[in-house]
């Protein structure tokens, strides 16, 4: 029986690891991923011509 | 109870420390997100086009150099041209006190406003000369600085510094109203970007106010996480700089303008042959090619630019920043009805003068007074009109004896 509780700990702490891992790849101040930067949807076009 | 700690608590607590951990980890962060450290760049540049979002060009933005003063020059598309007699080459190349060019096309007065009041503690004393462009003032350009061109030159730091900083009310709320005509625009707004919002939002009256003054607070706070995280990895540490100035020492140069203007007016109209205008061979036969333009007018009360110049001019004058202004001229061959823009200059050089602010103004409505071969194209300046700023710069700044 302990040795189930062992695994399922184990089991949990890779998941949950793994969750908040990938959550702070994605959401981290550093992250670039996606459209995880800032940008405009109007673009410029300079008009000389 | 112990089952459900020993199997769900534990693991929750055991992944959270962790992630506290690899969040304070720079070899981690470096790892994951390919984080760089920006490379040494050299101590001095003479123009860039804008930051490349790159901190060690914004660190350097309205500080003298270790040696000696400089004089920030920003504009916008006319700096991009590198020619021997742009200030940031010419004055940089004779005199001590140096010169850089920050700017490119759509770096209007919003833009520049930004860029000043994130750095609104370098302003004073601070050597700064802004070229204004009529082509803001006309058009679509009046509608102001676009949403694009903002962020391109405003880096979430700089928005983070207005944040941070305890600026005058009327400019922060100017800034917030302003970016808040954005908000439709931006994708994937950054932190800094949703506190404006919020903030603009909770402006509106007393229900807002205590509806999003939490969302602020709780926002502001992340962000403070985010800067200590972001700091640490991209070591940004604020560093405290006393004294962002130096004195402007006086040269004792012969510099006999008279002959640099004769030679090199004769040089831009020895390659504007193909045409009566004044106008680069090249630049006319592929752009113009005869066809006439004409200005579209607005209002001042309805010019946005206009607004934003103003408030600029606010800015500079508060913060006792040593301001000089260029206003440009336009090809009066090309557009043809310059005339309807003359009172728009004239208002901007009425606000000048109530600010006491020195200021070149090239602006020619009368064909009898153009002088062909001050621009290059239809609205760059040429070297013969970059040598009267030149001249400009250095009597103003009295750079020499």
């Amino acid at each position: 029986m302990k040795t189930v509780y062992i695994k399922r700990f184990l089991m949990n702490v890779i998941v949950y690891l793994t969750i908040a891992m990938s959550l702070y790849y994605l959401y981290s101040p550093m992250s670039n991923y996606g459209g995880n930067k800032t940008s405009s949807t109007v673009k410029f076009v300079y008009q000389q011509f | 109870m112990r089952k459900l700690f020993f199997l769900y608590f534990l693991p929750l607590a055991l992944s959270l420390c962790s992630i506290y951990l690899l969040a304070h980890n720079v070899k981690m962060n470096t790892f994951l997100f390919g984080v760089k450290q920006e490379e040494a760049l050299a101590d001095y540049f003479r123009y860039i086009p804008n930051y490349s979002h790159r901190i060690a060009y914004e660190n350097q933005f309205l500080r003298s150099n270790d040696s000696s003063e400089t004089i920030y020059l920003l504009g916008s598309s006319e700096l991009t041209n590198n020619t021997d007699g742009i200030p940031y080459n010419f004055i940089t190349t004779h005199f001590r006190t140096k010169v850089k060019g920050l700017g490119h096309a759509g770096n209007q007065c919003f833009s520049i406003y930004s860029q000043l009041l994130a750095n609104e503690e370098r302003l004073k004393d601070a050597p700064i000369v802004i070229i204004l462009s009529p082509g803001w003032f006309h058009a679509d350009a009046a509608n102001g600085t676009s949403s694009e061109v903002f962020l391109e030159y405003n880096s979430e730091r700089f928005m983070n510094n207005i944040i941070r900083n305890d600026s005058s009310k009327a400019f922060t709320d100017y800034e917030i109203k302003s970016i808040s005509g954005f908000n439709k625009s931006y994708s994937n707004p950054n932190l800094a970007l949703k506190i404006f919002k919020f903030k603009h939002l909770s402006s509106k009256d007393i229900l807002h106010t205590i509806f999003y003054e939490p969302i602020i607070a709780f926002d502001k706070y992340l962000l403070q996480i985010k800067l200590d995280i972001s700091n640490k990895v991209e070591n940004n540490e604020p560093k405290k700089v006393n004294g962002f100035r130096k004195m402007i020492v006086q040269d004792s140069i012969k510099i006999n303008w008279d002959s640099l203007e004769v030679i090199s007016k004769e040089a831009t109209l020895a390659n504007a042959t193909n045409n009566d205008w004044g106008i680069k061979d090249s630049y006319y036969s592929q752009y113009v090619n005869g066809v006439t333009r004409k200005v579209i007018f607005y209002d001042t009360s309805r010019n946005q630019e206009f607004k934003d110049l103003k408030m600029l001019l606010n800015l500079l004058k508060t913060n006792h920043a040593n301001a000089s202004f260029i206003i440009m001229p336009l090809n009066i061959y090309c557009y043809t009805n310059l005339k309807e823009l003359t009172p728009t200059i004239n208002s901007m050089q009425n606000e000048l003068n109530t600010y006491g602010y020195k200021c070149l103004n090239l602006w020619v409505d009368d064909p009898a007074k153009y002088e062909k071969g001050m621009l290059v194209d239809v609205m760059h300046l040429s070297d013969y009109a970059w040598y009267k700023v030149d001249k400009f710069i250095v009597d103003t700044y009295h750079l020499n004896q």
